[in-house]
Formats: C-alpha cells, structure tokens, sequence
C-alpha cells in the first residue's frame, strides 16, 4: 500500500555481521515518512548494529538499505552529502567532541552544511539547546557536564540541521523522568510539526507505548525481526508469547491505549 | 487602522524560497516573511530582518501567513525577532504563522535565548608566568609523592601484601624491550658507523686511526647507548602507558578500580616499573652492541683487520664504564615507566579524547627534560667518583 514516497527507510534482505559472526539475517522493513518507528529488543539483539548498517558505518554482508531514496553503501561523495544532510543522529555515546563547546558541537552541522550568518548559526544552535533544555551549558566543554547532559546535547545536534530522518540510538539513557518525558513530548511536536520520520532504538516501554507508531522487535537467537506492528497491537495479539510478554513483562501496561493513536490515527487519515 | 490606503500590495509568488520584504502600514512596521524558513534559505534573509527592525519604532508585526515551512532555523529567527524588538523596546507580534509551527514556537514562548558567554578573560603575561610557575612546582611534588606510592607498593609487595601481575610484567616488559630492538639496532648502528665516519675524517690527516675505536667504543658505553635508548623508550613506552592509562580514567576504569577496593599504583604502575627497570637496561646494552658494530663496518671497510678492532676494544673499554652506565639506565627505565604512569593516572582538568592526547604529550615532555637532568646529575656524580 505504500509507494515508495511514502517510505524514508527501506531495509531489504539485510545480513550484517562482525567477521564470521553473523549478528542480523536477511532483515527487510520499511519505514514510511513522518512515523516514529522504534527498534527494540533485549541487549545484544543487534540494534545498534542493525543502525550502524542503516546508517553505512558497517558494510552489509548482503542486503541493501536505501535512506531517503538513495542507498548509502557505496554512494559516491555528492549523494553521501546529500543524505548526511537529511539524517540527524545522536549516537548510544553522546560523541561529543571534546575540544568543542556544547554549544560549538551543536553548531558543527550548521557549518558543514549552511551559509548562514554566524549569528544566525549562534541562535540556531541555542534555540536547538534550549529544545533539549540545555541552553545555560552553551558555553561548557563536554567533559564538564554529565552524561545526561551530554546526551540532550547529542540530540541537540542531532536534530539542529532540521534533518528529514533522526535516528537516535537510545536517547534517554541517563535522562531523568521528567527529561525523558520531554524527549518523548519533542519526537512528538517535531512528528506533528514538521513531519520528522523518527528511527528510535529504544526499550522503554513507556516511552515506546507514547511515541511509537510501529514497534519491530529483534531477537538475538533468531537474528532478526519476530514482531512489527503497534506496539498495543504486539502485546496483546502478537502470536508469540515471548513478544506479548515483551510488552507487558509486569503486567502494567496491560491498560495502555493506543496512546500514540490519536497520532496513528492522523497518519492514517493522511494516507 | 488608520493607513490602510497606503497598502502597497505587491503580488507576492508564492515560491519555495524563503523571502522578505517590509512594509509601513501607518504606524505599524510590517515584516512579511514567506516562503520555506529553512537551513538553505533563511540564510538570505536573516540579516534583512534582523536589519529592518532597526528602523522600527512603536508597533512591530511579523507577517507569517505566507511562510509554506518554518523548522528550527526559521525559528530561530522569528525567536531572535522577538528578543530584538524586546531589547529596543518595541511591542512584536507574530501573525499568521501556520498553528503547526506555531505550536513549536509555543516551546520558546517565554524564554529568551541567552547568548553564549564571552570567553573568561586571559590574565596577562606576567600572571601567566605565575600560573605556569606554580602548576609545575605543584606537578612536581604530585610527581615525587608518586614516586613514593610507587615505592610504597614495592615494599607491600615484597611484604606480601600486593601481588605482581607477572604474566602482565612480561607481556609490557616484551613490548618496552623485545619489541623495539630492531629500532634500536637500527638507530644505534646508524649512531655508530656516523660516529666513527666522523672521527675518521680527522684522524686521517693527523692521530692514530686506533682512536676512531676508542671515540666511538667510550661515546657509546658512557653516554649515547644510556641516553639515546631512554629516549626511544620514552617516545614508545611513556607515550604509550600515559595514553593507556588517561583512557582507562576517562572510561571510568581507574574508578571501577577504586570501588572494587583495588589500588591503582600496585595494580597498573608496579609491573610497568618492573619492566621498565629491566628492559631498558638491557636494551642499552644492545645499543652498546650495534653502536660498536656500526663502528665496525666503518673500520672495515677502511681495510683494517677485525682483530686490530677487538684488540683496541678490549683496552678501552673499562668495565666500570659499562656497568656504570647499566646502573644510570636502570634509573631511566624506572623513570620512564613512572612518569608514564604518573601522567595517566593524574586527574587533569579536561576529559575526554583531549585528556589522553594532554596525558601523552606531558609524558614525553617530562621524560624527556627529567631524563636530560637525571643524565646530567650522573655525569656530575661520576666524575667524582671516576667512573
């Protein structure tokens, strides 16, 4: 039913590994514009390498993984520019450069990929940081602030250049309740607003029954994708007890709406 | 409204870029923005907004009902709009801008962008000199304390109370000396073949060849084979245990360390010292070996005999040269080790990528100028004790 307008994201027959040491096998998904899709599963399942394969940092063993209508592996330098200028990532470690200012961190993809004035870059990136509610540490150097305060920086960043697709690879480690609230309320306001398409590796529940239109859940023994749908949808139909249980392990989410559905819905209408 | 003939209603084109103009509407300044306010184009109309609001006064209105896309950039700007007028004193308001973006301009509604602050003011020269003066005279006593936890750990050890990580000590002891013999036997044949080539030169034309022995067998036993091996030790070792160590801080490894009760100096600094007292020892003797050989080349291919060479060899070189110098290396390599250890261990001020490359370059600095004395204080101790 989707055309491929539709999709941001097409992962095809994907097999990535390390060496000999297969980690996903033949992974296909599609995720489609203006959608916050969230890749869960237990530690060690592959998610971070399944982004570093989206993102072409690890060369697939087979498969292709086409962002924003081009395929990243093996582009030449011109449509490799055009895609990094479209994504935003923030990375499971803040990468922060340690040399740089918060504030100069955020504004390094403006620099890479704009003309604007100096001060228009200067406001841009404070206005990004006062998004993540990190504005007063514009100044600081990364090492002097902590590790939850170097990740709201991270998606700062991230999201700074304005990108089509933002990837974030477990943005709410060391946030406290309320910054993570926050996060989820942004990916929200951005999803409406400016139609952002959202790839989350994530396994909070809370925050995935929030913001995740759709859920695929990877497992490590069977190296690839059991599950994909709505979150709501996978606890309480999924076929596989393992992925029901998933989604509900202590059985308090059993009485989540479709929270994000007011959000499907829209999406759905759009479609 | 009081103007309203004075419209001056210009057939806007609705493209994609981003566009300005302004517009006096009685006592009201109008600012239409249209377009796409985004990071290509709001570019070309930051300043030219920014710039008409100078000329406002009294009552100031962003038209937006044209703007197609407005994301963070755009943004910025309509925020920056907003902050400007509030410092000159005029009353702003934004109109028409589309509820989706105006829903996320609601997030800065209150807030005002601070500007970054302006970087802490540099204290003069004199000052600096200070500062400088006293961070080393503190590095320095952090330094000697060092050596005394170095050698605290040594006397627990020897007490029973640590345990040396053996197979640890060999495996660094191979990297300090195994693994750069072949440098230093590069380096020091090259030392000796120049050396000797050198000396050649003027003996041929007045003096005893034998001297040409004798120069380079004493330049390398009593001076170059110490100095020059601590050297490639500390580029190669110090360098590498002040990197190793500043990484295992900064990845909060030393501290891992701290809660498990484990200290760090018997645990990561004694074996490194261990090796360090004998690798390099021994490597200067390998230097002295290929110093001596490099000499031979050169002698040989003057056509001199081999034996002649040993013969003169064994009356000039004194053994209390040779272990002297075996007594001032065993130092170095103690010295090498530690401060590599003492610069990585160290808690700076930064963290980060930069702490590591600041912990090896502080390193090598150090080694370099602590070695030079330490050569020095020898030299001075030896000629009164005729070594």
């Amino acid at each position: 039913m989707s055309t491929s307008a539709d999709v941001a994201v097409k992962i095809d027959g994907l097999t990535v590994g390390y060496g000999d040491e297969l980690v996903l096998q033949d992974v296909s998904l599609e995720v489609r514009h203006g959608e916050v899709f969230v890749l869960a599963g237990t530690s060690g399942s592959g998610k971070t390498t399944l982004l570093k394969a989206v993102l072409g940092l690890l060369p697939p063993l087979a498969g292709t993984v086409i962002i924003a209508g081009e395929q990243l592996a093996g582009a030449d330098a011109q449509a490799t520019r055009r895609i990094h200028e479209r994504i935003g990532v923030s990375f499971q470690e803040p990468a922060l450069l340690s040399a740089l200012t918060v504030l100069e961190n955020v504004m390094l993809p403006l620099r890479r990929y704009t003309d604007l004035p100096i001060e228009a870059k200067q406001a841009t990136g404070m206005m990004n940081l006062s998004l993540v509610d990190m504005s007063v540490a514009a100044s600081r150097l990364p090492a002097e602030i902590s590790g939850g305060m170097q990740r709201r920086a991270a998606i700062a960043r991230a999201l700074v250049l304005d990108p089509s697709i933002v990837f974030l690879d477990e943005p709410s480690t060391g946030l406290d309740p309320i910054g993570k609230a926050e996060l989820d309320d942004l990916i929200l306001r951005l999803v409406d607003s400016l139609e952002v398409t959202f790839v989350v590796i994530s396994h909070e529940l809370s925050s995935i029954y929030t913001v995740a239109d759709r859920v695929a859940l990877i497992d490590r023994d069977r190296q690839g994708i059991v599950a994909i749908g709505p979150p709501t949808d996978l606890r309480d139909r999924a076929d596989d007890p393992w992925v029901r249980r998933f989604f509900d392990p202590q059985g308090i989410y059993a009485r989540i709406t479709p929270g994000a559905g007011r959000r499907r819905a829209a999406w759905q209408d759009e479609t | 409204m009081n103007g309203d003939n004075d419209i001056t209603a210009t057939a806007d084109v609705l493209s994609d870029s981003a566009g300005f103009r302004t517009e006096r509407r009685g006592d009201r300044l109008l600012l239409h923005l249209s377009g796409r306010l985004d990071a290509r184009g709001t570019g070309a109309v930051w300043n030219r907004a920014l710039a008409a609001l100078a000329v406002g006064a009294g009552r100031v209105a962003v038209d937006a009902t044209r703007v197609v896309y407005c994301d963070g950039i755009g943004l910025a700007l309509l925020q920056q709009l907003r902050s400007s007028a509030r410092e000159r004193g005029l009353s702003l308001e934004i109109e028409g801008l589309d509820e989706r973006f105006a829903r996320l301009l609601d997030r800065f509604a209150e807030m005002d962008l601070p500007l970054p602050e302006p970087e802490r003011q540099r204290p003069s020269a004199v000052a600096r000199i200070g500062l400088i003066a006293a961070a080393l005279w503190g590095e320095a006593r952090d330094y000697v304390a060092f050596i005394g936890r170095v050698a605290a750990a040594l006397i627990g050890t020897m007490a029973g109370r640590h345990q040396v990580r053996w197979r640890e000590t060999f495996r660094i002891a191979q990297n300090m000396g195994a693994d750069a013999l072949p440098l230093i036997a590069m380096l020091a044949f090259l030392t000796g073949a120049v050396i000797s080539l050198k000396v050649a030169r003027s003996l041929m034309e007045f003096g005893d060849m034998m001297e040409m022995v004798t120069f380079n067998a004493t330049a390398m036993t009593s001076t170059l084979a110490p100095l020059l091996t601590t050297i490639v030790v500390v580029g190669r070792s110090t360098a590498a245990f002040a990197a190793e160590l500043a990484t295992m801080r900064v990845n909060e490894e030393l501290d891992a360390l701290v809660v498990m009760g484990i200290d760090a100096v018997p645990y990561l600094a004694l074996g490194r010292v261990l090796a360090g007292i004998v690798s390099v020892p021994l490597l200067a003797v390998f230097f002295e070996l290929f110093g001596i050989i490099g000499g031979l080349a050169v002698w040989l291919s003057f056509g001199y005999s081999p034996e002649l060479y040993l013969q003169q060899l064994r009356t000039t070189i004194l053994l209390r040269t040779v272990f002297g110098a075996l007594a001032k290396t065993v130092t170095f390599g103690a010295i090498a080790a530690i401060l590599g250890c003492f610069y990585g261990l160290r808690q700076g001020a930064s963290s980060g990528a930069r702490a590591v490359a600041e912990a090896a370059t502080r390193a090598v600095v150090a080694g370099m100028v602590v070695i030079a004395i330490t050569d020095a204080a020898f030299a001075v101790l030896y000629y009164f004790l005729k070594v």
